[in-house]
């Protein structure tokens, strides 16, 4: 009896042991990849090589006339977020916003309000409009200063108005 | 007595993993591994796409596998982002709802806080809307001739302005392995699978600003019809998939076809490929997905730049016009800082000025490495207008009907194929069965609806003509590429036509059915003026240039004027097209007997019977060769 409790003991603790070896054992015959980050893909918020208005062109200018179809000169570089520094906007939409400013309303302004958190968008044109000349004082401008004549106009004339520059 | 139930809890635990039932494959989990079917083979070639590096394929492997791991993620506790379903969520996803053996739907939202990265990622993309975009044929590449499709993420932070919304397109990497700035060679290597293709997420307004200034291409928004359950398996099948890269080919592995595969993965229950071609055209996923009611068939629409241009001008009363006019033919804008007109009529005038600009000077005014006189004269009339009063204009547009029935939703299908019945006139009407074959396009007799009027296309087609005693082939063509917009709002653009193929003739007065083979191409340029609504004239310039193998010259060139007319009509599914030109036999192609100038025509009328069938009435004269016929196509 003693022989078969023994038995049982040693046969029970084999199948124990057994099952917890297997799922173990399978791993290097399976040739899994490693698990874990994704890599520079999506989850680091994939841009073109070059930042700003100049990568619209990388993928557009390449060539003779213009390929845009299947084709971008984006890589996975990992770039920070977009939206938390209207530069990169402006960078890109100079055009429209200069227009658009001019003309006192458009949707480049919609989309200010909406990076630097204002309420009132109407009263945005309006600031944006008297200060024409400080934002845009000549076609050569760069992002960074237009953006940053923007923020002293509000500051200097609303300065409540957008969470964002509060 | 202890130790017994110990090693029995213990045994039942083992004997529990053991037991644990793997769920079956299914439908669902082959379109994960982007396959067409569970017997598919895998279009993906990373190893990082999938558990297992053995080979061939197997589904029931990778099941295997994805079931030992997620098991053991339930039981094990890893450093953060070290879970399997860290890095495959969407067959996480999938395997813990069948798990449930519930029609419960179980959201995974509570397992990202074991995943930073891909937590990081689901907040910042998760969207309100998920639009399925496309952007319009451009003519000017030939990359771009049949369109491209684009995903936009709606956020709720761009507050309804798509501007700030985040732009997500499958394309070839350039810069990547196998890519180059070489047209040749990238077109090559996009053919034959030469470069690698990635996603690439974007804020939308560069998308915006390349399509819709930088080349002028329309935008169309489809939103997709999910509910937030599919949305969130978007989201981790976007995730799975986006840091692969997989070999890009420009006709089957694609910006649609990626997109196709994520979305099929959304629809388990309902097959996209059963109706698409091997190969897969922007456009015509559209329409597909129109088909089955995936996408809200009411799209947006963002105009491009000359479009944008186009309604504007068309929106000046006259005297505007003709002021706007003079300013511009005399390169003058002192024209205008000078008028007397209203403020209002002042505004609207720089309004319509930088309009032009912007869309005949994008390449200049958008490359800030340009150095140009337009951005200063541009920032000059701008500052003017800043003292004007504000004149409201959307840049998006409501369809007016004119627009909507070129909603890219509408068209038919790419391929064509037809049957008839041919009279040759100039071989004693001797009747003929007369065949045709199209891959792809669209040309000016096939159902107008979901097409831009001025674009012709044709990608591999051919027609026959046979009787019991002879085949001839009429016509094969490679390639025929037809751009025709349409002179006005100040602009004159060229219209072209290019065509390159195989064409038979029929030179021979004393044996008019013997037909000798000709390679070459045809080109034309000129210009095309619209005559009111749907119907254009344009006046071109003709040549062809064949190679004749059996023919005593050998070559056979001409060359003359051709007048072009088609049109539309809305009311009623009709097409009509007739081109006729007078050329001259520069290469004395018969004997020099015979007149050297004839005319070739080529008429047709057809009846739009319904979104896939349209029945064709043809005539034809080409110097001896005339024909009258009737063909019924069928569109799949």
């Amino acid at each position: 009896m003693q022989f078969l409790k023994s038995v049982l003991v040693v046969v029970l603790s084999i199948c124990a042991i057994s099952s917890a070896v297997a799922q173990d054992a399978a791993a290097p015959t399976r040739a899994v990849r490693g698990y874990g980050q994704a890599g520079c893909g999506l989850g680091s918020l994939v841009f073109g090589a070059q930042k700003g208005a100049v990568q619209i062109f990388a993928a557009t200018l390449n060539g003779t006339g213009g390929q845009t179809f299947g084709m971008t000169s984006g890589t996975s570089n990992c770039r920070p977020a977009f939206g938390r520094d209207a530069t990169d906007f402006i960078d890109a939409n100079r055009m429209g916003l200069a227009s658009d400013i001019a003309r006192g309303e458009g949707e480049t302004i919609v989309s200010l309000a909406a990076i630097y958190k204002c309420q009132n968008i109407g009263e945005l044109s309006n600031v944006l409009k008297r200060n024409y000349g400080k934002i845009f004082p000549s076609s050569e401008v760069h992002a960074g200063e237009i953006n940053q004549a923007i923020i002293n106009a509000i500051k200097s004339e609303t300065p409540k108005s957008c969470d964002l520059l509060s | 007595m202890k130790i017994y139930f110990f090693l029995i809890f213990i045994l039942s635990f083992s004997l529990f993993s053991f037991q644990e039932p793997i769920p079956s494959v299914d439908n669902q989990l082959a379109f994960l591994f982007h396959l067409k079917s569970q017997t598919a083979e895998p279009h993906i070639k990373n190893k990082e796409f999938y558990l297992s590096s053995l080979e061939p394929f197997s589904l029931n492997r990778e099941l295997n596998l994805l079931h030992e791991g997620f098991s053991r993620d339930q039981e094990k506790i890893l450093p953060l982002g070290s879970y399997l379903f860290c890095r495959f969520p969407a067959r996480y996803f999938w395997w813990k709802n069948k798990m449930l053996k519930t029609n419960k739907k179980l959201s995974l939202k509570n397992s990202l806080d074991f995943c930073p990265e891909l937590s990081n990622f689901y907040q910042e993309f998760f969207p309100e809307n998920i639009y399925l975009v496309f952007s319009s044929y451009y003519a000017k590449s030939a990359s771009s001739l049949f369109g491209h499709t684009l995903l936009r993420f709606s956020r709720k932070e761009s507050r309804g302005n798509e501007l700030l919304d985040w732009g997500l397109s499958y394309a070839a990497a350039m810069n990547g392995p196998g890519g180059s700035t070489n047209p040749f060679l990238y077109s090559w290597r996009g053919l034959t699978g030469g470069m690698v293709g990635e996603i690439q997420a974007l804020p939308y307004f560069y998308k915006v600003r390349e399509y819709n200034d930088f080349e002028s291409r329309d935008l169309w928004n489809y939103r997709i019809l999910i509910d937030d359950f599919q949305k969130e398996l978007f989201m981790y099948a976007l995730w799975e998939f986006s840091p692969t890269q997989s070999d890009y080919y420009y006709l089957t592995a694609n910006c649609s076809s990626i997109i196709l595969d994520l979305m099929q993965i959304l629809f388990p229950d309902i097959s996209f490929y059963q109706k698409i071609p091997f190969y897969i055209i922007p456009a015509e996923s559209i329409r597909h997905l129109a088909d089955l009611k995936v996408i809200d068939v009411h799209p947006q629409y963002r105009p491009g730049a000359l479009q944008a241009w186009q309604k504007f001008y068309g929106e000046l009363n006259v005297d505007l016009k003709k002021m706007l006019t003079k300013i511009i033919n005399e390169d003058n804008d002192d024209v205008l800082y000078k008028s007397n007109v209203s403020k209002t009529d002042q505004a609207r005038l720089a309004d319509a000025l930088i309009l032009y600009w912007d869309y005949l000077f994008a390449r200049e005014l958008l490359d800030e490495r340009i150095v140009h006189p337009m951005k200063d004269r541009r920032l000059k009339l701008l500052t003017w207008r800043n003292q004007l009063p504000s004149i409201s204009r959307s840049n998006s547009e409501i369809l007016n009907e004119e627009k909507k029935i070129e909603s890219p939703h509408f068209m038919h299908p790419s391929r064509r194929i037809g049957i008839g019945a041919m009279d040759q006139s100039h071989a004693d009407h001797s009747v003929n069965i007369f065949t045709s074959f199209k891959f792809a396009f669209h040309d000016e007799l096939d159902p107008s609806k979901g097409f831009a009027p001025d674009i012709k296309l044709t990608f591999i087609g051919a027609e026959a003509m046979f009787n019991k005693h002879q085949f001839t082939l009429l016509k094969f063509d490679i390639l025929e590429l037809g751009s025709f917009p349409t002179v006005g709002a100040l602009l004159f653009p060229l219209s072209y036509y290019f065509r390159i193929g195989e064409q038979t003739f029929f030179p021979n007065i004393e044996n008019p059915t013997r037909g000798y083979e000709g390679y070459g191409e045809e080109f034309s340029f000129g210009q095309t003026f619209s005559l009111g609504s749907f119907s254009y004239l344009s006046l071109m310039l003709k040549h062809r240039l064949y190679y004749i193998e059996d023919f005593p010259n050998n070559h056979h060139l001409d060359i003359g004027p051709e007048v072009f007319f088609r049109s539309y009509f809305t009311k009623w599914p009709i097409q009509l097209s007739s081109s006729i030109a007078y050329l001259k036999d520069i290469s004395r192609f018969i004997n020099s007997s015979e007149k050297s100038f004839w005319w070739k025509m080529d008429n047709g009328i057809s009846w739009t019977l319904s979104s896939e069938q349209s029945l064709r009435l043809i005539h034809r004269n080409d110097r001896n060769q005339s024909y009258v016929g009737f063909i019924m196509n069928q569109y799949f």
